[in-house]
């Protein structure tokens, strides 16, 4: 199927669907920074991050709750502006999409040093907008597969990563996992659903090692983006269960990462030659 | 191939994966510093052991412990996260400080680094005021009084077994 201007606006609509909803759970479980009002920040040993810190926004957020809600405002305001320029085929769209990637990076920055997220999970954030820095269908095309390769490389070094440190090595490794990440829930109270739940998986650390596997299989399998698009739909699913097993069994939430999915979808759209 | 269609189409957006592509190698063999948006991402790849002593925060809220598997994942986040980042955040930014400065020298931007900047002005009770509204947002009753508790546990083959006394943290000032 050749790819149209129709796609673009596709696109970006649901991006900015996507960035309201991640907006609305933040803004509804008291999570935003207006809401949380932060008295102290956390530093990270990250380049970038400091390199932000020398604004001293760090502590504008902390005293001003004119700054948290001006920070909040524009996490929603940039993906709606995006979206509006999109659709009314505007020249400045890829100044705009720079922009809400840029703003995204400072946004991770501090939230990540105020709040419990780590900044990795603001990855598609920073980088989906950046699809829509285009004027046309061919720089759409560029960027939306350079975004795709990007999350592979990402999604495929963990996989890397659990073979360098041999984790898939360890028969036990998943069940240490567990103790580690419920530590707090299994001790606070025995006999809850969740807990027996985990312990199972603790007191079993085979089924609990499959479990680690499906993981890594999951993201080694991803290295085949590399090469085709053709399996991409398969690898939207892989990546969808990976995101609801790690909810579901690590309590971690990795929906954020979800808009990338939007760039396995769209490169089914090819450019004319 | 995508890439040498990328190169000869998009020249700069090229480069820019390439250079994305060395940041990433880079930021993953120094296991250091990370450069966001390049980030390392081990998700749990490996080294932990089930015999490893486990650390759990025990949260006492007005005389009652709290049970954390009556909140959310996130709720339970907030709760233990923040109060954690808090407890070594002075440490940790002092040394986040010294190890970045002496990299931003060799560029010549240690000289604008001030600590002042990468440090926080807070003590102990006001920290526990905000907590402990914070907490009271979660809980959902307000919080008179407000104890921590740090306990370690080992795993054995049954249940996690607590290993000594309690300690009480100081830095949530009981009223």
């Amino acid at each position: 199927m050749l790819l149209t201007k129709d796609h673009i606006k596709q696109f970006a609509i649901a991006y900015f669907l996507f960035a309201l909803l991640n907006y609305l759970w933040l803004l509804v479980n008291g999570q935003l920074f207006s809401s949380i009002q932060p008295v102290f920040f956390q530093n990270n040993l990250d380049v970038t991050k400091n390199l932000i810190m020398l604004s001293g926004i760090q502590h504008l957020l902390m005293q001003s709750q004119a700054v948290r809600v001006l920070f909040d405002g524009l996490y929603i305001f940039m993906p709606f502006l995006l979206c509006i320029l999109c659709y009314k085929e505007k020249k400045y769209l890829p100044v705009v999409a720079l922009l809400t990637s840029l703003f995204n990076i400072v946004f991770a920055t501090y939230y990540s040093s105020m709040s419990y997220m780590t900044i990795g999970m603001f990855q598609a954030w920073i980088f989906v907008p950046l699809v829509l820095c285009c004027t046309s269908e061919k720089t759409f095309y560029y960027n939306l597969h350079t975004v795709r390769l990007i999350f592979i490389v990402i999604f495929f070094s963990a996989a890397l990563w659990k073979i360098k440190a041999g984790g898939v090595f360890d028969k036990e490794q998943m069940s240490s996992i567990f103790l580690r990440q419920h530590a707090d829930y299994l001790v606070s109270n025995g006999n809850a659903f969740y807990t027996k739940f985990i312990y199972f998986f603790v007191k079993n650390p085979t089924v609990a090692q499959l479990l680690y596997w499906f993981g890594f299989i999951g993201e080694l399998i991803f290295a085949v983006g590399f090469f085709t698009k053709k399996f991409d739909k398969f690898l939207i699913v892989i990546f969808i269960l990976f995101v609801i097993c790690d909810y579901v069994f690590m309590k971690i939430n990795l929906f954020c990462w979800v808009p990338f999915a939007l760039c396995f979808y769209f490169s089914r759209y090819s450019l004319k030659h | 191939m995508f890439l040498k269609e990328l190169y000869f189409n998009r020249r700069t957006t090229f480069y820019l994966f390439i250079f994305f592509l060395l940041l990433t190698f880079f930021v993953n063999y120094k296991t250091g510093a990370i450069i966001t948006p390049v980030n390392l991402f081990g998700m749990f790849a490996g080294g932990f052991k089930i015999s490893d002593t486990q650390t759990v925060y025990r949260l006492v809220v007005n005389d009652s412990t709290l049970d954390y598997t009556k909140y959310s994942y996130f709720e339970r986040d907030l709760m233990l996260v923040l109060m954690g980042k808090y407890d070594n955040q002075a440490e940790w930014n002092k040394t986040v400080f010294n190890t970045m400065k002496k990299s931003f020298s060799k560029v010549g931007l240690g000289g604008i680094m001030k600590e002042e900047m990468y440090s926080n002005k807070i003590d102990d009770i006001v920290f526990t005021n905000w907590y402990k509204n914070f907490v009271q947002k979660i809980v959902g009753y307000p919080v008179k009084k407000l104890e921590l508790y740090k306990q370690n546990y080992i795993w054995n083959s049954e249940k996690l077994i607590p290993q000594g006394a309690p300690q009480k943290q100081s830095f949530i000032v009981t009223n």
